[in-house]
């Protein structure tokens, strides 16, 4: 069994990526060996486990091949499932395309309902619910959820997947990448688009002033023109306005504030009061004054009055 | 009435029912919703407390909907300024409800709707020239997304007109002669003012039992929050009642639990609910009537007045008991009932779930919504006035269900329920723009089947009766001698989800919650009428509980036997000429008799 093998492997293995190998213990007695993977440059990419597990329903053991991807930080990524082995659900009937599908949306969902639950609640509220069913162990909204959530007669399939692929294995990951961190990884990460990535460069990069380590300036400042809106407004809110004094990175979020989505706006604006507003900046606040709203007309010229 | 007033009259109706405008003084006023032809555009009324009037909203879910038209006759031909009641309803920075003024075929005034400002307003449609009769006016709307029209004014006059909504409504009874036209509906045992599930159960338990009974309802459909318009189930058991005679009436009604936001309007069985109704001989159903004013004598309720919220003609219902089905507490709030908003402090009533400090924090509003599978993928706009989401943070859901819900005290439940209205569906379409432009592979071949554009209100004011019901007295199940509904849903106080919070604080849309089981517990009478308002009921979310305990109390089958109580208190308390406390106090034995039997 490949899992086995690569556990005799790993014995003693750290260090250096391509060694890597972890065993995770999980906590219903299902054991497994995670590797880091690398990408063809020698950098550190995924990790990957291949897990063999009997899933037990209703004293019927059938078992489970799988190989199953994570990110650098533990997230979940996709599944593989040999050809000759494929998913059964009860009686051994073979999963369609679309059960496939649903099986990689259930694992994507960290906050899946699958999370809250034993498993013996969720055969009661999955095969109890009924019309106008009752409040019970759930609600009925939550139990008819549940149903539309999980593949019929493969509950125990996801639910042991979603443990799994949710479990211990995140802490093993995130432990194995932290000793792994470098400068060259945490400018990779802030240049990803992953936002976990970014974040937990962010996490590692800026402080609680918003200086950000010498090297990476330019690419924290980047993310303020991230699409994710929640990122670009992390670092407006934290990074230290010192960064954004130059005439360059001003003329930038200039044009950055005139295209930008109005929570992005009002947060640019917001920061505009942290620093001296230089004359590129000023202007093109002045000429875009009237193009959007009341409040932002405001603003603006709040900011345009102000003493320098 | 002699003949000659009366044709009079009726005349005058006829100019009104031909027209929907009103004439004065070289000003004509024509409301938005009483367009001949409304066309795709929808009739909005929830925000009457506020505005004071219904209008057109074109909820066409991104698509343009079909033109309103409507003709208008104009007694004097010449050049009139021409005013539109509009606003943007999403400001951020401007928002997508833009539509166009045509007159006889050309637009005037340019685009409405776009102005960046979110109160509604007169804006100036410039001079406009009449040359015929009748001209032919047509709202058209340009996104599909959510534009909205109040009304068109012209005017000779060069002065601006009112922008409040308080001279705004002086200015419509004028120019509608709202004074002049209002009809009498008659005297009726028991007044029923909404239409949900508790009023409409109140309204057939009295008529069985022989009330002359009036219900009236906003809406152009029975069963409000259970109704095809928000779609949401009925919940709390009637088979484990102490009195099992009560829930009767909410079996005829339940057509099924079709779950929460279910695409299938059907599901939802507006029809059985009005069919129930045609059958019964005692019930005068009035839809589409907005009440909005009493008349009290004394500390009395007399009568009622409402509007319909298509036409603009009031009709007025005298009675002899009022029932406030309204779940806003409307009547009792016009008619001076006491009642409470918001939590209670944990020192006031000795709650522990109560919070320490009393504060306005209440449940959300639920504007629900559903996709359905196409056979090809469809485009969705960008939507960059409406909520932002990222692959961070967005809802990865094709159909909504509960936890879609705002206004946790950060926004009034009535005086901002059009924002938060429109707050959900910013939520609504931002989120799933995003999964339409962002996940083609799972959201390409899927479209918006139905978004709610009536807002399922969870909570509002409670009225106070002789009893508030507390989370001890459910807790504890304390059975008073006036035990009437057995109520078993969780105390399910819903807060924003915890995650949302994160990402939207203080715009929250999503909610979580905690079910607090509870045993079968009952619910006494005293919590069913107004304390100081003599003559009033109340059955539905708004009755007398703290906050704490309409937690479980406020669900739809547990509100439908709270109707079928007040019908037969009402019945109990005409055939002795008392009021609902005296059938507490001097036949609550005949109560209980009735509902054990």
């Amino acid at each position: 069994m490949a899992g086995l093998a690569y556990a005799t492997d790993a014995a003693g293995s750290s260090g250096h990526a391509d060694s890597v190998f972890r065993t995770v213990n999980e906590y219903n007695g299902i054991s497994y060996v995670v590797h880091l993977q690398e990408d063809s440059s020698g950098n550190p990419a995924c990790y990957h486990a291949y897990i063999f597990t009997p899933v037990c329903e209703d004293n019927l053991c059938k078992p489970v091949y799988i190989d199953l991807y994570w990110d650098l930080l533990g997230n979940y990524l996709r599944y593989e499932v040999p050809s000759d082995q494929p998913l059964t659900k009860l009686d051994h009937v073979v999963f369609t395309p679309e059960e496939y599908e649903k099986l990689h949306d259930m694992l994507q969902d960290p906050e899946s309902l699958l999370k809250a639950y034993q498993i013996e609640e969720l055969v009661e509220s999955t095969t109890n619910a009924r019309p106008g069913g009752d409040v019970d162990a759930v609600t009925g909204a939550t139990a008819q959820s549940l149903q539309a959530v999980v593949i019929p007669g493969a509950l125990y399939t996801c639910y042991t997947l979603w443990h799994i692929v949710h479990g211990r294995v995140r802490d093993t990951i995130a432990s194995v990448t932290d000793s792994l961190v470098s400068p060259a990884l945490l400018s990779h990460f802030l240049r990803s688009g992953n936002y976990h990535y970014q974040h937990y460069a962010l996490d590692r990069l800026m402080d609680a002033q918003g200086k950000v380590d010498p090297g990476f300036e330019q690419d924290v400042v980047n993310l303020i023109g991230s699409p994710n809106i929640f990122l670009a407004q992390r670092v407006l809110k934290a990074i230290a306005p010192g960064y954004l004094q130059s005439a360059e990175r001003q003329r930038w979020l200039g044009q950055l504030f005139v295209e930008a989505n109005y929570r992005l706006q009002l947060a640019l604006l917001a920061k505009f009061e942290e620093v001296t507003l230089e004359r590129t900046l000023k202007k093109t606040l002045e000429v875009h004054r009237r193009d959007f709203n009341e409040e932002i007309a405001t603003k603006i010229e709040k900011l345009l009055n102000k003493r320098s | 009435m002699n003949n000659r007033l009366r044709k009079c009259i009726v005349s005058l109706s006829l100019l009104i029912a031909l027209f929907h405008l009103g004439f004065a003084q070289n000003q004509l006023l024509v409301e938005a919703e009483s367009f001949k032809n409304t066309g795709g555009w929808v009739i909005d009324q929830q925000s009457f407390p506020v505005i004071h009037s219904s209008y057109l909203m074109a909820h066409g879910m991104g698509r343009p909907v079909a033109d309103a038209v409507t003709h208008v006759h104009f007694a004097e031909k010449g050049t009139y300024h021409l005013w539109v009641r509009t606003k943007d309803w999403a400001p951020f920075p401007k928002g997508p409800g833009k539509f166009e003024v045509w007159m006889d075929g050309k637009s005037v005034g340019g685009v409405f709707g776009e102005s960046g400002k979110a109160d509604w307003m007169w804006y100036d449609g410039g001079k406009v020239k009449v040359d015929g009769d009748s001209v032919e006016i047509r709202l058209k709307d340009l996104t599909g997304f959510n534009g909205r029209c109040d009304a068109l004014l012209f005017t000779q006059s060069a002065a601006e007109p009112p922008q409040d909504s308080v001279g705004m409504a002086a200015l419509r009874k004028e120019l509608l002669n709202l004074d002049g036209t209002r009809q009498d509906a008659g005297h009726f045992d028991l007044v029923v003012v909404g239409g949900g599930i508790a009023g409409t159960c109140a309204a057939i338990s009295a008529a069985r039992l022989g009330v002359k009974v009036a219900l009236i309802q906003d809406r152009p459909v029975l069963g409000g929050n259970n109704s095809s318009e928000v779609r949401v189930h009925l919940m709390g058991d009637v088979d484990k009642n102490h009195y099992p005679k009560l829930g009767r009436i909410v079996r005829e009604l339940d057509n099924g639990d079709p779950g929460n936001g279910n695409p299938d309007a059907k599901e939802y069985g507006d029809k059985r609910k009005t069919d129930i109704i045609k059958y019964e001989k005692n019930i005068s159903l009035f839809l589409n009537t907005h009440v909005y004013r009493v008349e009290m004598e004394g500390d009395r309720i007399a009568a009622v007045v409402g509007r319909d919220i298509q036409t603009n003609r009031e009709t007025r219902f005298t009675g002899t008991y009022f029932s406030d089905c309204t779940g806003d507490g409307t009547v009792g709030f016009l008619a001076g009932a006491d009642y409470r908003m918001g939590r209670e402090s944990r020192a006031e009533t000795g709650e522990s779930f109560a919070p320490e400090k009393s504060d306005n924090f209440t449940l959300g509003t639920s504007n629900l919504w559903a996709s359905l599978p196409v056979d090809s993928a469809t485009a969705f706009p960008e939507t960059p006035w409406a909520l932002p989401f990222s692959d961070e943070y967005h809802i990865d859901e094709e159909r909504s269900d509960w936890q879609w819900e705002t206004g946790f005290g950060n926004m009034n439940t009535i005086t901002e329920a059009e924002k938060i209205r429109d707050h959900n569906l910013r939520a609504v379409y931002g989120n799933w723009s995003y999964l339409k432009n962002n996940k083609p592979e799972k959201y390409g071949k899927r479209e918006l089947a139905w978004v709610a554009y009536i807002g399922g209100k969870r909570e509002s004011r409670r009225l106070t009766g002789d009893h508030i019901l507390t989370q001890m007295d459910v807790q504890e199940g304390k059975m008073y001698p006036d035990a009437t509904v057995t109520a078993t849903w969780t105390i399910d106080l819903h807060f924003p989800q915890e995650k949302n919070s994160l990402y939207f604080p203080g715009e929250e849309f999503f909610a979580g919650t905690k079910h607090i089981r509870v045993a079968p517990y009952t619910i006494p009478y005293r919590c069913l009428y107004s304390r100081n308002v003599p003559n009033l009921f109340m059955a539905g979310r708004n009755i007398s509980t703290t906050h704490v305990a309409f937690g479980s109390t406020r669900v739809m089958r547990t509100c439908g036997m709270m109707g079928e109580v007040i019908g037969m208190a009402a019945s109990i308390a005409h055939t002795h000429n008392t009021t609902p406390r005296g059938v507490y106090e001097q036949y609550l034995e005949e109560l209980i008799g009735m509902i054990k039997d």
